[in-house]
Protein backbone atom coordinates (compact mmCIF):
# COMPACT_ATOMS: atom_id res chain seq x y z
CA UNK A 1 0.00 0.00 0.00
CA UNK A 2 2.94 2.02 0.65
CA UNK A 3 4.39 1.51 -2.12
CA UNK A 4 1.38 2.50 -4.36
CA UNK A 5 1.02 5.65 -2.36
CA UNK A 6 4.56 6.39 -3.24
CA UNK A 7 4.20 5.26 -6.90
CA UNK A 8 1.32 8.13 -7.42
CA UNK A 9 3.47 10.37 -5.38
CA UNK A 10 6.04 9.79 -8.17
CA UNK A 11 3.76 10.26 -10.83
CA UNK A 12 2.43 13.65 -9.62
CA UNK A 13 5.98 15.03 -9.17
CA UNK A 14 6.98 13.86 -12.80
CA UNK A 15 4.14 15.67 -13.93
CA UNK A 16 3.75 18.74 -12.56
CA UNK A 17 7.62 19.23 -13.33
CA UNK A 18 6.47 18.35 -16.82
CA UNK A 19 4.15 20.81 -17.13
CA UNK A 20 6.44 23.61 -15.51
CA UNK A 21 8.40 23.45 -18.56
CA UNK A 22 6.49 26.09 -21.27
CA UNK A 23 7.31 28.02 -24.28
CA UNK A 24 6.01 31.20 -25.26
CA UNK A 25 5.42 33.14 -27.54
CA UNK A 26 5.63 31.17 -30.41
CA UNK A 27 4.93 31.77 -33.80
CA UNK A 28 3.12 28.98 -35.91
CA UNK A 29 2.60 31.25 -38.74
CA UNK A 30 2.56 29.13 -42.01
CA UNK A 31 4.13 31.25 -44.83
CA UNK A 32 2.30 30.05 -47.49
CA UNK A 33 -0.91 27.79 -47.34
CA UNK A 34 -1.03 23.80 -48.15
CA UNK A 35 -2.99 22.83 -50.79
CA UNK A 36 -4.17 19.37 -50.93
CA UNK A 37 -5.64 17.28 -53.19
CA UNK A 38 -8.82 15.23 -51.90
CA UNK A 39 -9.61 11.99 -52.71
CA UNK A 40 -12.90 10.77 -53.32
CA UNK A 41 -12.64 8.98 -49.96
CA UNK A 42 -12.41 13.24 -48.68
CA UNK A 43 -9.20 11.68 -47.56
CA UNK A 44 -6.45 14.85 -48.19
CA UNK A 45 -2.56 14.82 -47.33
CA UNK A 46 0.94 16.37 -47.75
CA UNK A 47 3.90 15.01 -48.20
CA UNK A 48 6.26 18.22 -47.72
CA UNK A 49 4.78 18.62 -44.03
CA UNK A 50 3.61 15.30 -43.52
CA UNK A 51 -0.29 16.31 -42.52
CA UNK A 52 -2.77 14.15 -43.41
CA UNK A 53 -6.74 13.88 -42.88
CA UNK A 54 -9.72 12.80 -43.60
CA UNK A 55 -12.48 16.31 -44.41
CA UNK A 56 -15.94 14.03 -44.32
CA UNK A 57 -17.38 15.66 -41.27
CA UNK A 58 -16.66 19.30 -43.01
CA UNK A 59 -18.19 17.95 -45.93
CA UNK A 60 -20.73 16.83 -44.31
CA UNK A 61 -20.91 20.18 -42.35
CA UNK A 62 -21.09 22.11 -45.73
CA UNK A 63 -23.57 19.99 -47.68
CA UNK A 64 -20.97 18.11 -50.23
CA UNK A 65 -20.63 14.82 -51.13
CA UNK A 66 -17.17 13.13 -50.50
CA UNK A 67 -17.60 12.22 -54.16
CA UNK A 68 -18.76 15.27 -55.86
CA UNK A 69 -15.68 16.61 -53.46
CA UNK A 70 -12.81 14.08 -55.20
CA UNK A 71 -10.41 16.00 -56.53
CA UNK A 72 -11.12 19.09 -55.04
CA UNK A 73 -8.07 21.27 -53.60
CA UNK A 74 -8.30 21.96 -49.78
CA UNK A 75 -6.32 24.68 -48.61
CA UNK A 76 -5.22 24.91 -45.03
CA UNK A 77 -2.86 27.23 -43.46
CA UNK A 78 -1.61 27.91 -39.72
CA UNK A 79 -1.56 31.43 -38.27
CA UNK A 80 0.81 32.57 -35.82
CA UNK A 81 -1.91 31.30 -32.76
CA UNK A 82 -1.21 27.92 -34.35
CA UNK A 83 -5.19 27.68 -35.63
CA UNK A 84 -5.66 26.13 -39.01
CA UNK A 85 -7.39 27.60 -41.25
CA UNK A 86 -9.54 25.30 -43.44
CA UNK A 87 -11.75 25.93 -46.66
CA UNK A 88 -11.94 24.65 -50.19
CA UNK A 89 -14.08 25.49 -53.15
CA UNK A 90 -17.73 25.26 -52.66
CA UNK A 91 -17.36 25.53 -49.14
CA UNK A 92 -19.53 28.77 -47.66
CA UNK A 93 -16.98 28.68 -44.36
CA UNK A 94 -13.73 28.89 -43.12
CA UNK A 95 -13.18 26.27 -40.19
CA UNK A 96 -10.61 27.71 -37.43
CA UNK A 97 -9.36 24.26 -36.25
CA UNK A 98 -7.41 23.49 -33.01
CA UNK A 99 -5.30 20.66 -32.65
CA UNK A 100 -6.06 18.26 -30.01
CA UNK A 101 -4.49 15.18 -30.02
CA UNK A 102 -4.91 13.28 -33.21
CA UNK A 103 -7.47 15.70 -34.12
CA UNK A 104 -8.75 18.69 -35.64
CA UNK A 105 -11.39 20.77 -33.84
CA UNK A 106 -13.04 23.45 -34.93
CA UNK A 107 -13.07 26.25 -33.16
CA UNK A 108 -14.67 28.51 -35.03
CA UNK A 109 -16.80 28.48 -38.14
CA UNK A 110 -16.48 31.60 -40.13
CA UNK A 111 -19.16 31.98 -42.84
CA UNK A 112 -17.80 33.71 -45.34
CA UNK A 113 -20.85 34.40 -47.46
CA UNK A 114 -24.60 32.38 -48.37
CA UNK A 115 -22.86 31.90 -51.62
CA UNK A 116 -20.09 28.96 -52.36
CA UNK A 117 -16.61 29.95 -52.49
CA UNK A 118 -15.50 29.80 -55.63
CA UNK A 119 -11.87 29.90 -56.28
CA UNK A 120 -10.96 30.18 -52.45
CA UNK A 121 -7.15 30.55 -51.40
CA UNK A 122 -5.42 31.60 -47.52
CA UNK A 123 -2.47 33.87 -47.31
CA UNK A 124 -0.89 34.72 -44.51
CA UNK A 125 -1.24 38.50 -43.77
CA UNK A 126 -0.04 37.59 -40.13
CA UNK A 127 -1.90 38.52 -37.47
CA UNK A 128 -4.48 38.21 -40.31
CA UNK A 129 -5.28 35.32 -42.43
CA UNK A 130 -6.25 36.27 -45.90
CA UNK A 131 -9.06 35.01 -48.08
CA UNK A 132 -9.42 35.77 -51.21
CA UNK A 133 -11.78 34.73 -53.80
CA UNK A 134 -11.72 36.18 -57.00
CA UNK A 135 -11.79 39.86 -56.63
CA UNK A 136 -13.34 39.51 -53.29
CA UNK A 137 -10.84 39.38 -49.79
CA UNK A 138 -11.32 38.98 -46.32
CA UNK A 139 -8.94 39.60 -43.61
CA UNK A 140 -9.90 36.32 -40.88
CA UNK A 141 -8.72 35.41 -37.25
CA UNK A 142 -9.24 32.72 -34.80
CA UNK A 143 -12.73 34.64 -33.99
CA UNK A 144 -14.38 35.82 -37.16
CA UNK A 145 -13.86 37.96 -40.02
CA UNK A 146 -11.98 41.17 -39.45
CA UNK A 147 -12.11 44.02 -41.57
CA UNK B 1 -27.03 70.84 -70.55
CA UNK B 2 -23.53 71.87 -68.70
CA UNK B 3 -25.06 71.24 -65.38
CA UNK B 4 -25.64 67.65 -67.61
CA UNK B 5 -22.29 67.15 -68.91
CA UNK B 6 -20.58 68.27 -65.70
CA UNK B 7 -22.83 65.52 -64.21
CA UNK B 8 -22.05 63.23 -66.79
CA UNK B 9 -18.37 63.53 -66.11
CA UNK B 10 -18.55 63.64 -62.28
CA UNK B 11 -19.94 60.06 -62.77
CA UNK B 12 -16.94 59.07 -65.05
CA UNK B 13 -14.14 61.02 -62.69
CA UNK B 14 -16.32 58.43 -59.99
CA UNK B 15 -15.57 55.52 -62.05
CA UNK B 16 -12.32 56.11 -62.83
CA UNK B 17 -11.36 56.39 -58.86
CA UNK B 18 -13.54 53.52 -57.98
CA UNK B 19 -11.79 51.59 -60.21
CA UNK B 20 -8.42 53.39 -59.44
CA UNK B 21 -8.78 52.83 -55.84
CA UNK B 22 -9.96 49.12 -56.02
CA UNK B 23 -7.98 46.87 -54.18
CA UNK B 24 -5.85 44.93 -57.00
CA UNK B 25 -7.03 41.63 -57.54
CA UNK B 26 -4.98 39.56 -54.88
CA UNK B 27 -3.19 36.19 -55.64
CA UNK B 28 -2.46 33.41 -53.91
CA UNK B 29 0.83 33.45 -52.17
CA UNK B 30 0.24 29.74 -53.06
CA UNK B 31 -0.13 30.48 -56.67
CA UNK B 32 3.21 32.63 -56.58
CA UNK B 33 5.32 30.34 -55.10
CA UNK B 34 3.72 27.57 -57.78
CA UNK B 35 4.48 30.32 -60.25
CA UNK B 36 7.88 30.97 -59.31
CA UNK B 37 9.07 27.56 -59.14
CA UNK B 38 7.60 26.92 -62.54
CA UNK B 39 8.89 29.42 -64.02
CA UNK B 40 12.68 28.34 -62.49
CA UNK B 41 11.91 25.34 -63.60
CA UNK B 42 11.44 25.74 -66.90
CA UNK B 43 14.03 28.56 -67.14
CA UNK B 44 16.20 25.77 -66.02
CA UNK B 45 15.08 23.57 -68.67
CA UNK B 46 15.08 26.12 -71.32
CA UNK B 47 19.09 26.42 -70.37
CA UNK B 48 19.54 22.85 -70.91
CA UNK B 49 17.78 22.54 -74.59
CA UNK B 50 19.83 25.87 -75.59
CA UNK B 51 21.26 25.67 -79.22
CA UNK B 52 22.66 29.38 -80.14
CA UNK B 53 23.74 32.37 -78.35
CA UNK B 54 20.87 34.17 -79.69
CA UNK B 55 18.85 31.67 -77.87
CA UNK B 56 20.89 32.17 -74.33
CA UNK B 57 20.17 35.84 -75.31
CA UNK B 58 16.54 35.80 -75.03
CA UNK B 59 16.56 33.25 -72.36
CA UNK B 60 18.54 35.58 -70.15
CA UNK B 61 15.96 38.63 -70.94
CA UNK B 62 13.60 35.76 -70.02
CA UNK B 63 15.46 35.67 -66.66
CA UNK B 64 15.80 39.64 -65.89
CA UNK B 65 12.06 39.44 -66.30
CA UNK B 66 11.36 37.16 -64.13
CA UNK B 67 13.54 38.70 -61.43
CA UNK B 68 11.59 41.61 -61.74
CA UNK B 69 8.21 39.32 -61.76
CA UNK B 70 9.28 37.94 -58.27
CA UNK B 71 11.49 40.70 -56.92
CA UNK B 72 8.49 42.05 -54.54
CA UNK B 73 8.08 38.34 -53.44
CA UNK B 74 11.28 37.38 -52.69
CA UNK B 75 10.78 37.19 -48.54
CA UNK B 76 7.57 34.99 -49.76
CA UNK B 77 9.92 32.74 -51.66
CA UNK B 78 12.80 32.56 -49.72
CA UNK B 79 10.75 31.09 -46.66
CA UNK B 80 9.21 28.43 -49.54
CA UNK B 81 12.22 27.24 -50.66
CA UNK B 82 14.33 27.50 -47.46
CA UNK B 83 17.25 26.23 -47.29
CA UNK B 84 17.81 28.31 -51.08
CA UNK B 85 17.33 31.92 -51.92
CA UNK B 86 15.39 33.84 -54.18
CA UNK B 87 18.66 36.10 -55.43
CA UNK B 88 20.73 33.19 -55.34
CA UNK B 89 18.37 30.99 -57.59
CA UNK B 90 18.43 33.99 -59.80
CA UNK B 91 21.94 34.46 -60.05
CA UNK B 92 22.30 30.87 -60.28
CA UNK B 93 20.21 30.81 -63.37
CA UNK B 94 22.20 33.91 -64.56
CA UNK B 95 25.39 32.09 -64.44
CA UNK B 96 24.07 29.23 -66.41
CA UNK B 97 23.06 30.87 -69.08
CA UNK B 98 25.78 32.82 -69.33
CA UNK B 99 28.26 30.24 -69.48
CA UNK B 100 26.26 28.43 -71.94
CA UNK B 101 25.90 30.81 -74.33
CA UNK B 102 29.78 31.85 -74.07
CA UNK B 103 29.80 28.14 -74.75
CA UNK B 104 27.23 28.31 -77.29
CA UNK B 105 29.11 31.34 -79.10
CA UNK B 106 32.18 29.85 -78.99
CA UNK B 107 31.09 26.92 -80.66
CA UNK B 108 29.33 28.63 -83.41
CA UNK B 109 32.74 30.93 -83.83
CA UNK B 110 34.63 27.72 -84.23
CA UNK B 111 31.43 26.53 -86.34
CA UNK B 112 31.73 28.97 -88.68
CA UNK B 113 35.57 28.96 -88.86
CA UNK B 114 35.20 25.18 -89.53
CA UNK B 115 32.47 26.66 -92.48
CA UNK B 116 35.30 28.39 -93.61
CA UNK B 117 37.78 25.97 -93.78
CA UNK B 118 36.31 23.21 -95.46
CA UNK B 119 35.23 25.87 -97.96
CA UNK B 120 38.74 26.82 -98.10
CA UNK B 121 39.96 23.49 -98.28
CA UNK B 122 37.54 22.63 -101.06
CA UNK B 123 39.13 25.51 -102.81
CA UNK B 124 42.56 24.67 -102.26
CA UNK B 125 41.92 20.76 -103.54
CA UNK B 126 40.42 22.42 -106.56
CA UNK B 127 43.23 24.47 -107.27
CA UNK B 128 45.90 21.29 -106.36
CA UNK B 129 43.92 19.34 -109.08
CA UNK B 130 44.84 21.79 -111.50
CA UNK B 131 47.93 22.15 -110.49
CA UNK B 132 48.46 17.92 -110.21
CA UNK B 133 46.85 17.77 -113.60
CA UNK B 134 49.46 20.25 -115.10
CA UNK B 135 52.10 18.77 -113.80
CA UNK B 136 50.59 15.60 -115.30
CA UNK B 137 50.33 16.99 -118.22
CA UNK B 138 53.72 18.44 -118.59
CA UNK B 139 55.46 14.95 -116.84
CA UNK B 140 53.68 13.50 -119.96
CA UNK B 141 55.37 15.89 -122.52
CA UNK B 142 58.69 15.40 -120.68
CA UNK B 143 58.66 11.48 -121.16
CA UNK B 144 57.13 11.34 -124.83
CA UNK B 145 59.97 14.09 -125.77
CA UNK B 146 62.70 11.88 -123.53
CA UNK B 147 61.43 8.57 -125.51
CA UNK B 148 61.39 10.34 -129.08
CA UNK B 149 65.09 11.31 -128.41
CA UNK B 150 64.38 14.71 -129.47
CA UNK B 151 64.35 16.28 -126.60
CA UNK B 152 67.24 18.75 -125.69
CA UNK B 153 68.13 20.41 -122.76
CA UNK B 154 67.19 23.50 -122.62
CA UNK B 155 63.19 22.28 -123.01
CA UNK B 156 63.43 20.08 -120.21
CA UNK B 157 65.02 22.82 -117.98
CA UNK B 158 62.09 24.53 -118.59
CA UNK B 159 59.51 22.05 -118.13
CA UNK B 160 61.64 21.16 -115.31
CA UNK B 161 61.26 24.70 -113.77
CA UNK B 162 57.71 24.91 -114.69
CA UNK B 163 57.33 21.35 -112.68
CA UNK B 164 58.99 22.52 -109.38
CA UNK B 165 56.98 26.07 -110.15
CA UNK B 166 54.07 23.42 -109.75
CA UNK B 167 55.49 21.15 -106.68
CA UNK B 168 55.77 24.38 -104.75
CA UNK B 169 52.44 25.62 -105.87
CA UNK B 170 51.02 22.40 -104.01
CA UNK B 171 53.62 22.96 -101.20
CA UNK B 172 52.62 25.90 -100.47
CA UNK B 173 48.57 25.26 -100.99
CA UNK B 174 48.98 23.02 -97.82
CA UNK B 175 51.04 25.03 -96.04
CA UNK B 176 48.77 27.40 -96.29
CA UNK B 177 45.85 24.67 -95.68
CA UNK B 178 47.53 23.53 -92.51
CA UNK B 179 48.21 27.76 -91.18
CA UNK B 180 44.39 28.29 -91.37
CA UNK B 181 43.73 24.93 -89.62
CA UNK B 182 46.43 25.33 -86.82
CA UNK B 183 44.35 28.33 -86.06
CA UNK B 184 41.59 26.18 -84.91
CA UNK B 185 41.87 24.51 -81.68
CA UNK B 186 40.46 21.36 -82.33
CA UNK B 187 41.00 19.85 -79.46
CA UNK B 188 38.38 22.16 -77.75
CA UNK B 189 35.83 20.64 -80.18
CA UNK B 190 33.34 18.32 -79.32
CA UNK B 191 34.48 14.95 -80.54
CA UNK B 192 31.42 14.40 -82.81
CA UNK B 193 32.32 17.73 -84.92
CA UNK B 194 36.30 17.14 -84.76
CA UNK B 195 35.13 13.51 -86.61
CA UNK B 196 32.66 15.56 -89.15
CA UNK B 197 35.56 17.71 -90.02
CA UNK B 198 38.28 15.30 -90.41
CA UNK B 199 35.74 13.20 -92.66
CA UNK B 200 35.27 16.35 -94.32
CA UNK B 201 38.38 17.08 -95.05
CA UNK B 202 39.80 13.36 -95.87
CA UNK B 203 37.42 13.54 -98.47
CA UNK B 204 39.96 15.84 -99.78
CA UNK B 205 43.00 13.39 -100.19
CA UNK B 206 45.89 15.88 -98.92
CA UNK B 207 48.37 13.41 -98.40
CA UNK B 208 47.23 11.81 -101.65
CA UNK B 209 48.62 14.94 -103.41
CA UNK B 210 52.12 15.14 -101.15
CA UNK B 211 52.51 11.62 -101.61
CA UNK B 212 51.74 12.41 -105.52
CA UNK B 213 54.34 15.20 -105.24
CA UNK B 214 57.02 12.90 -103.81
CA UNK B 215 56.45 10.18 -106.41
CA UNK B 216 56.53 12.25 -109.43
CA UNK B 217 59.96 13.70 -108.36
CA UNK B 218 61.31 10.18 -107.98
CA UNK B 219 60.22 9.22 -111.43
CA UNK B 220 61.22 11.90 -113.04
CA UNK B 221 64.93 11.75 -111.48
CA UNK B 222 64.86 8.32 -112.77
CA UNK B 223 63.98 8.97 -116.15
CA UNK B 224 66.28 11.75 -116.65
CA UNK B 225 69.34 11.79 -116.41
CA UNK B 226 70.75 14.48 -118.65
CA UNK B 227 70.17 17.17 -116.53
CA UNK B 228 73.25 19.83 -115.49
CA UNK B 229 74.15 19.73 -112.30
CA UNK B 230 72.30 23.28 -111.88
CA UNK B 231 68.88 21.24 -112.34
CA UNK B 232 69.87 18.98 -110.15
CA UNK B 233 70.49 21.52 -107.23
CA UNK B 234 67.29 23.25 -107.80
CA UNK B 235 65.72 20.04 -107.50
CA UNK B 236 67.75 19.04 -104.21
CA UNK B 237 66.88 22.90 -102.92
CA UNK B 238 62.68 22.38 -103.73
CA UNK B 239 63.66 18.55 -101.98
CA UNK B 240 64.94 20.26 -98.95
CA UNK B 241 61.74 22.33 -98.68
CA UNK B 242 59.14 20.40 -99.23
CA UNK B 243 61.07 17.90 -96.81
CA UNK B 244 61.35 20.56 -94.04
CA UNK B 245 57.48 21.46 -94.62
CA UNK B 246 56.73 17.71 -94.08
CA UNK B 247 58.91 16.70 -91.16
CA UNK B 248 57.47 20.27 -89.61
CA UNK B 249 53.39 19.69 -90.66
CA UNK B 250 53.44 15.60 -92.02
CA UNK B 251 52.56 14.19 -88.71
CA UNK B 252 49.76 16.87 -87.92
CA UNK B 253 48.62 16.73 -91.37
CA UNK B 254 47.88 13.28 -90.90
CA UNK B 255 46.31 13.54 -87.54
CA UNK B 256 43.78 15.97 -89.51
CA UNK B 257 43.54 14.52 -92.85
CA UNK B 258 43.75 10.37 -92.39
CA UNK B 259 41.64 8.24 -90.79
CA UNK B 260 43.43 6.53 -87.54
CA UNK B 261 43.26 3.32 -89.12
CA UNK B 262 45.50 4.49 -92.28
CA UNK B 263 47.39 7.16 -90.74
CA UNK B 264 50.51 5.05 -89.79
CA UNK B 265 50.89 3.31 -92.90
CA UNK B 266 50.28 6.99 -94.76
CA UNK B 267 53.01 8.48 -92.91
CA UNK B 268 55.75 5.84 -93.59
CA UNK B 269 54.74 5.32 -97.22
CA UNK B 270 55.61 9.40 -97.53
CA UNK B 271 58.52 9.07 -95.48
CA UNK B 272 59.45 6.42 -97.18
CA UNK B 273 59.26 8.19 -100.80
CA UNK B 274 60.66 11.00 -98.81
CA UNK B 275 64.49 9.14 -98.51
CA UNK B 276 63.95 7.64 -101.52
CA UNK B 277 63.75 11.19 -103.37
CA UNK B 278 66.19 12.39 -101.21
CA UNK B 279 68.69 9.42 -102.22
CA UNK B 280 67.51 9.90 -106.01
CA UNK B 281 68.76 13.40 -106.18
CA UNK B 282 71.97 13.33 -104.16
CA UNK B 283 73.16 10.20 -106.32
CA UNK B 284 72.55 12.48 -109.47
CA UNK B 285 73.49 15.78 -108.07
CA UNK B 286 76.43 14.52 -106.94
CA UNK B 287 77.62 12.26 -109.91
CA UNK B 288 76.66 15.65 -112.19
CA UNK B 289 78.94 17.46 -109.48
CA UNK B 290 81.47 15.03 -109.96
CA UNK B 291 81.25 15.47 -114.01
CA UNK B 292 80.86 18.93 -114.09
CA UNK B 293 84.56 19.71 -112.34
CA UNK B 294 85.79 16.69 -114.45
CA UNK B 295 84.51 18.37 -117.76
CA UNK B 296 86.85 21.67 -116.70
CA UNK B 297 89.64 19.19 -116.18
CA UNK B 298 89.60 19.72 -112.30
CA UNK B 299 90.24 16.35 -110.75
CA UNK B 300 88.63 16.78 -107.62
CA UNK B 301 88.63 14.22 -104.94
CA UNK B 302 85.60 11.87 -105.24
CA UNK B 303 83.07 13.46 -102.91
CA UNK B 304 79.28 12.27 -102.46
CA UNK B 305 77.98 14.10 -99.74
CA UNK B 306 78.33 18.00 -98.43
CA UNK B 307 81.33 17.59 -96.07
CA UNK B 308 83.30 15.24 -98.81
CA UNK B 309 82.69 17.74 -101.35
CA UNK B 310 83.66 20.86 -99.17
CA UNK B 311 86.79 18.85 -97.99
CA UNK B 312 87.73 17.72 -101.81
CA UNK B 313 87.60 21.79 -102.34
CA UNK B 314 89.96 22.80 -99.63
CA UNK B 315 92.12 19.60 -100.32
CA UNK B 316 92.51 20.85 -104.66
CA UNK B 317 92.93 24.84 -102.89
CA UNK B 318 95.64 23.62 -100.26
CA UNK B 319 97.58 21.45 -102.44
CA UNK B 320 97.45 24.28 -105.25
CA UNK B 321 98.72 26.98 -103.19
CA UNK B 322 101.46 24.78 -101.85
CA UNK B 323 102.53 23.73 -105.18
CA UNK B 324 102.64 27.27 -106.49
CA UNK B 325 103.93 28.36 -102.89
CA UNK B 326 107.24 25.94 -103.48
CA UNK B 327 107.19 26.05 -107.46
CA UNK B 328 107.10 29.89 -107.86
CA UNK B 329 103.88 31.45 -109.91
CA UNK B 330 103.80 30.48 -113.49
CA UNK B 331 101.63 30.63 -116.81
CA UNK B 332 101.07 27.34 -116.12
CA UNK B 333 99.88 27.46 -112.78
CA UNK B 334 97.96 30.94 -113.42
CA UNK B 335 96.11 28.44 -116.06
CA UNK B 336 95.15 26.25 -113.38
CA UNK B 337 93.79 29.05 -111.29
CA UNK B 338 91.78 30.56 -113.83
CA UNK B 339 90.20 27.45 -114.68
CA UNK B 340 88.91 26.87 -111.48
CA UNK B 341 87.98 30.19 -110.76
CA UNK B 342 86.32 30.49 -113.68
CA UNK B 343 84.60 26.99 -112.36
CA UNK B 344 84.10 28.70 -109.26
CA UNK B 345 82.95 32.42 -109.98
CA UNK B 346 81.11 31.73 -113.23
CA UNK B 347 79.13 28.40 -111.71
CA UNK B 348 79.35 27.82 -108.53
CA UNK B 349 79.05 31.26 -107.27
CA UNK B 350 76.58 32.64 -109.99
CA UNK B 351 74.28 29.96 -110.52
CA UNK B 352 74.50 27.39 -107.92
CA UNK B 353 75.19 29.51 -104.90
CA UNK B 354 71.54 30.16 -103.26
CA UNK B 355 70.56 26.09 -104.21
CA UNK B 356 73.57 24.92 -102.46
CA UNK B 357 73.14 27.12 -99.21
CA UNK B 358 69.57 25.98 -99.63
CA UNK B 359 70.00 22.81 -99.39
CA UNK B 360 72.85 23.22 -96.96
CA UNK B 361 75.91 21.49 -99.13
CA UNK B 362 78.05 24.79 -98.61
CA UNK B 363 77.54 27.61 -96.28
CA UNK B 364 78.13 31.40 -97.19
CA UNK B 365 80.99 30.43 -94.26
CA UNK B 366 82.66 28.10 -96.91
CA UNK B 367 82.23 29.96 -99.62
CA UNK B 368 84.00 32.79 -97.77
CA UNK B 369 86.88 29.93 -97.17
CA UNK B 370 87.35 29.14 -100.80
CA UNK B 371 87.23 32.06 -101.45
CA UNK B 372 90.04 32.97 -99.28
CA UNK B 373 92.09 30.36 -100.51
CA UNK B 374 91.35 31.24 -104.27
CA UNK B 375 92.66 34.68 -103.73
CA UNK B 376 95.66 33.37 -101.89
CA UNK B 377 96.30 31.14 -105.06
CA UNK B 378 95.85 33.70 -107.02
CA UNK B 379 98.88 35.73 -105.70
CA UNK B 380 100.70 32.36 -105.56
CA UNK B 381 100.57 31.45 -108.92
CA UNK B 382 101.40 34.64 -110.92
CA UNK B 383 104.17 34.17 -113.07
CA UNK B 384 106.96 36.50 -112.83
CA UNK B 385 107.01 38.93 -115.89
CA UNK B 386 109.79 39.91 -118.60
CA UNK B 387 109.12 43.62 -118.52
CA UNK B 388 109.30 43.49 -114.78
CA UNK B 389 113.16 42.17 -115.53
CA UNK B 390 114.02 45.14 -118.17
CA UNK B 391 112.37 47.51 -115.87
CA UNK B 392 114.72 45.77 -112.99
CA UNK B 393 117.71 46.23 -115.87
CA UNK B 394 117.33 49.57 -117.01
CA UNK B 395 116.85 50.74 -113.14
CA UNK B 396 119.94 49.01 -112.71
CA UNK B 397 121.59 50.51 -115.66
CA UNK B 398 120.91 53.98 -114.06
CA UNK B 399 122.05 53.32 -110.74
CA UNK B 400 125.59 52.08 -112.12
CA UNK B 401 125.58 55.62 -114.69
CA UNK B 402 124.60 57.61 -111.38
CA UNK B 403 127.92 56.00 -109.45
CA UNK B 404 130.46 56.42 -112.26
CA UNK B 405 129.30 59.84 -112.98
CA UNK B 406 129.92 60.52 -109.15
CA UNK B 407 133.00 59.16 -108.92
CA UNK B 408 134.14 61.45 -111.85
CA UNK B 409 132.98 64.44 -110.30
CA UNK B 410 134.35 63.41 -107.20
CA UNK B 411 138.01 63.13 -108.87
CA UNK B 412 137.67 66.15 -110.87
CA UNK B 413 137.10 67.96 -107.52
CA UNK B 414 140.03 67.01 -105.47
CA UNK B 415 142.85 70.18 -105.49
CA UNK B 416 145.62 69.73 -107.77
CA UNK B 417 148.70 69.41 -105.98
CA UNK B 418 151.66 71.97 -106.46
Amino acid sequence: MIKKIAAVALIFVVTACGSSVKVTNVNFAQPVETVMTANSNGDVSDARSGLSFNIREVLDNEGISRSDFGGTSVRVIKNHNGYYFVTARGFRNVYVMEVRENELRAKEVIRISSERLTNPVLNQRDPNIQLVDGDRSWNLRKDGIRN
Amino acid sequence: MKTLISGKFSVLWVLILLLGTSPVFAQSDYQTVRNYQTEYNNILNAIKDLQSSSEAEALQERIQSFERQFQDHSTLINRFIHPEQFNAQVSNLRDLTSATRNHLARSEQQSSEIDGLNSQISDLNQQIRYASEQSDSLRNTLEELTRRNNANVATIRNLRSQLNERDEFILGLVDSLYVAYDRLDLDSLPASERREFTLSADRDNVLGHINSVVENNISFIETHSQLSSADYLKMRASFARFNSSWEKLGTKLANIYEPSERRSDKITEINAGMERWNSRIDEAMWRSLNSSFNARNIELDSFSSASSFYQALNRYLDNAIARAAEQGGSEEELARYEQFSNIWNNDVKAEWQEFMTESRILTYENFAAIDRKLSQWNVESQPVSSSWLIVAGVLGLVIVILIIMLVSRSKSAEPKKA
